[in-house]
């Protein structure tokens, strides 16, 4: 069955008002993002589907290669997670090995880290979050970006922001080894330990990113808190979408972010459900294969499937700074603690279902992730040699999870003797996010959609259910002009095209 | 005048990787660098240079292993929304709004039309790899050397 006769089928009804819904068959060759939109026959939405390209070749491609080589191989995977998947594959080869790196590779992995977390963060808020609110929702396309953005709060602050991001690069780079993707990885450790004067250039510049941490959530304070417009969009019901939540915390219950001591899952009242470790995620999160997307949507597996719907009771998770904010009882320091009291005390509580507060919740992250680099820099002891262990066995398999940007990253690898890769299953924090992320659209749609009346803006309302959870599915395909290309279909109640919206240009 | 040339692509995904294929032609002649995305290092790999020309694969609905070239006039032109990928065209704006005396005066891209981005391996298309000369030659003849 093609899959325009899988969709038609699964959005056929039986009787009066037996719908006709031709689809195009997914572009997959071009790597795009797809939003299906199904009016009914008062022209409301009644459904509202992304379909995503899947990111299963890499685990086949990763079939036959020593497990050393791995993260140096999935560094490639994307530029902007360059850092991601190459942490959680280094973790895993840990486990392969059947080794625990040293204290100071440890530390050494975790600043590089903590690095990475800082750099993406200001891209994610800079070039996506901050511009609805600075430029406002409807302000055209051509000024509501980075540069729109740069022309509200001024080249200083861009110039500002842009140097400080640039020394959380040159940490990664150096810790890293390599200017564009880390090759620092090896199983036990870390390929090369740091000079005393290395520590101290880290230090330098860990000061200079906890001031663009503070200075981020000042431009938020300014611009998004202190205007209730933007507050009223963060509280709208159009952006609220209520899911359990994954998140790993560290042995007090605080957001950690390199090596979480647990995962842990709590509900939508915020109740804990579950916690677990390494390839005990196996008896928590099953997939459920969609049959409108070439992607997963992973479900809690004890609530049972209930389908992409949220609300109490459902099975759909999310992960990321909000699932974070929601599960970790705060953070470890001090700075990044005091903006999480704020952020609760203005929600009245937790956990927060409003999926505009992602950008807040990454702003406290982003300072958060900072003072982390400031504390283990501060560790004269960083700088000891001995950052790698030596390699005695193969026990043949690991979980290396880490608490990317965008959430929950699990790698797990099956090797032979030889620690050569069988088997490998990556988990993407796009992928756990996938119901939750059909559900804020589905809910935009319904909430600016009515009598069937679509205009241009609902297109930028749309992209902003799904630009909070940073989707990460162009992986393969950053060709120009640069961006994830979307594709927003809208169908009569009786199958006919009756928009079509596109966020790119054809040449 | 001080010149790099910069390549953007991932290895990995067939002709997505064309653009660094076709800057290793002028390692150890003029600086280059290898970028794997589209972000903020952009900026940073070009400030301080006179000229900087781009290379990148593109998808314009084009013969595969057509070459293109991008000036001002099209980046003008450009819907600069996105999600966590910015455009280049985006990146440079920026970039001469923020530091309008470090970023080159002159910036050239080059795209070469791509055909499979999406297979995972490491060699062009032969229609992409055709088209690889081409484009070298062209960035010599601008950059005035052999």
């Amino acid at each position: 069955m093609s899959l325009k006769d899988i969709i038609r089928k699964i959005t056929q009804k039986g009787g009066k008002g037996m719908k006709k819904i031709e689809i195009n068959p997914m572009t997959r060759l071009e790597g795009h993002g797809k939003i299906t939109i199904f009016l009914d026959e008062q022209g409301n939405v009644e459904n509202a589907y992304l379909q995503t390209v899947e990111f299963m070749g890499y685990e086949r491609f990763l079939r036959g290669m020593p497990i050393e080589e791995v993260p140096r191989t999935v560094s490639t995977i994307c530029g902007v997670c360059r850092g991601v998947h190459f942490t959680a594959s280094m973790k895993a080869s840990d486990g392969v090995f059947g080794v625990e790196p040293t204290p100071t590779a440890k530390k050494l992995r975790d600043i590089f880290f903590n690095a990475h977390m800082v750099e993406d963060h200001t891209a994610i808020l800079y070039a996506l979050g901050f511009p609805d609110f600075v430029c406002g929702p409807t302000a055209p396309p051509a000024e509501r970006n980075l540069v729109g953005l740069i022309m509200k709060v001024g080249a200083d602050v861009g110039k500002l922001v842009l140097k400080k991001r640039a020394g959380a690069v040159k940490i990664f780079e150096m810790l890293g080894g390599r200017p564009i993707h880390p090759v620092a990885a090896v199983p036990g450790g870390w390929s090369k330990a740091i000079t005393e004067e290395q520590r101290k250039e880290i230090l330098a510049i860990a000061d200079d990113l906890i001031e663009l941490g503070k200075l981020t959530l000042d431009v938020f304070d300014k611009v998004v808190l202190q205007n209730k417009a933007y507050v009223d969009l963060v509280l709208s019901d159009a952006y609220k979408v209520v899911v359990n939540y994954l998140g790993g915390v560290d042995e007090n219950g605080k957001i950690t972010y390199y090596d979480p001591k647990e995962e842990v899952f709590v509900d939508t009242k915020g109740n804990e459900i579950a916690r677990f470790r390494g390839k005990e995620y196996l008896d928590h999160i099953a997939e459920r294969t969609l049959p409108w997307s070439y992607l997963k949507a992973p479900y809690i597996k004890k609530f049972g499937w209930k389908g992409i719907v949220d609300g109490d009771g459902t099975s759909l998770y999310s992960v990321g700074p909000l699932a974070r904010f929601n599960v970790g009882n705060g953070f470890p320091t001090p700075l990044a603690q005091e903006a999480y009291e704020k952020m609760l005390n203005t929600f009245g509580g937790k956990p927060v279902h409003n999926i505009m507060a992602y950008h807040w919740a990454r702003a406290i992250e982003l300072l958060s992730a900072a003072e982390n680099i400031k504390a283990l820099a501060s560790d004269e002891s960083i700088t000891d040699p001995n950052v790698r262990q030596e390699l005695t066995q193969v026990v043949g398999e690991g979980v290396g999870i880490v608490e990317v940007p965008r959430g929950t990253l699990i790698h797990h690898y099956k090797t032979d003797e030889n620690a050569i890769v069988t088997e490998a299953n990556l988990i993407v924090a796009t992928t756990h996010n996938k119901g939750a992320i059909n559900v804020a659209i589905r809910k935009a749609a319904q909430y600016f959609i009515k009598g069937g009346k679509v205009d241009e803006g609902i297109l930028n309302m749309v992209e902003m259910a799904y630009r909070p959870y940073d989707l990460c599915f162009a992986c393969a395909t950053h060709t120009l002009p640069g961006r994830t290309p979307i594709e927003l279909n809208i169908y009569s109640h009786d199958g006919e095209l009756i928009k079509s919206l596109r966020n790119y240009e054809i040449a | 005048m001080k010149t790099i040339v910069i390549g953007i692509g991932n290895p990995n995904f067939k002709d997505d990787g064309v653009g660094l294929k076709i800057v290793e032609a002028f390692e150890n002649k003029v600086p280059t660098i290898k970028l794997l995305n589209i972000s903020f290092e952009l900026i940073d790999s070009m400030l301080g240079y006179d000229r900087a020309i781009i290379v990148d694969g593109v998808k314009t609905g084009r013969e595969p292993g057509s070459i293109l070239e991008f000036t001002s006039d099209y980046w003008e032109k450009v819907y600069a929304s996105g999600t966590h990928s910015l455009s280049i065209f985006e990146l440079i704006r920026i970039g001469y709004s923020v530091y309008p005396d470090e970023m080159p005066k002159d910036i050239k891209i080059i795209g070469v039309e791509v055909e499979d981005v999406e297979t995972l391996s490491r060699e062009c298309s032969p229609s992409v790899e055709a088209a690889i000369p081409e484009a070298v030659s062209r960035i010599k003849n601008y950059l005035g050397i052999d």
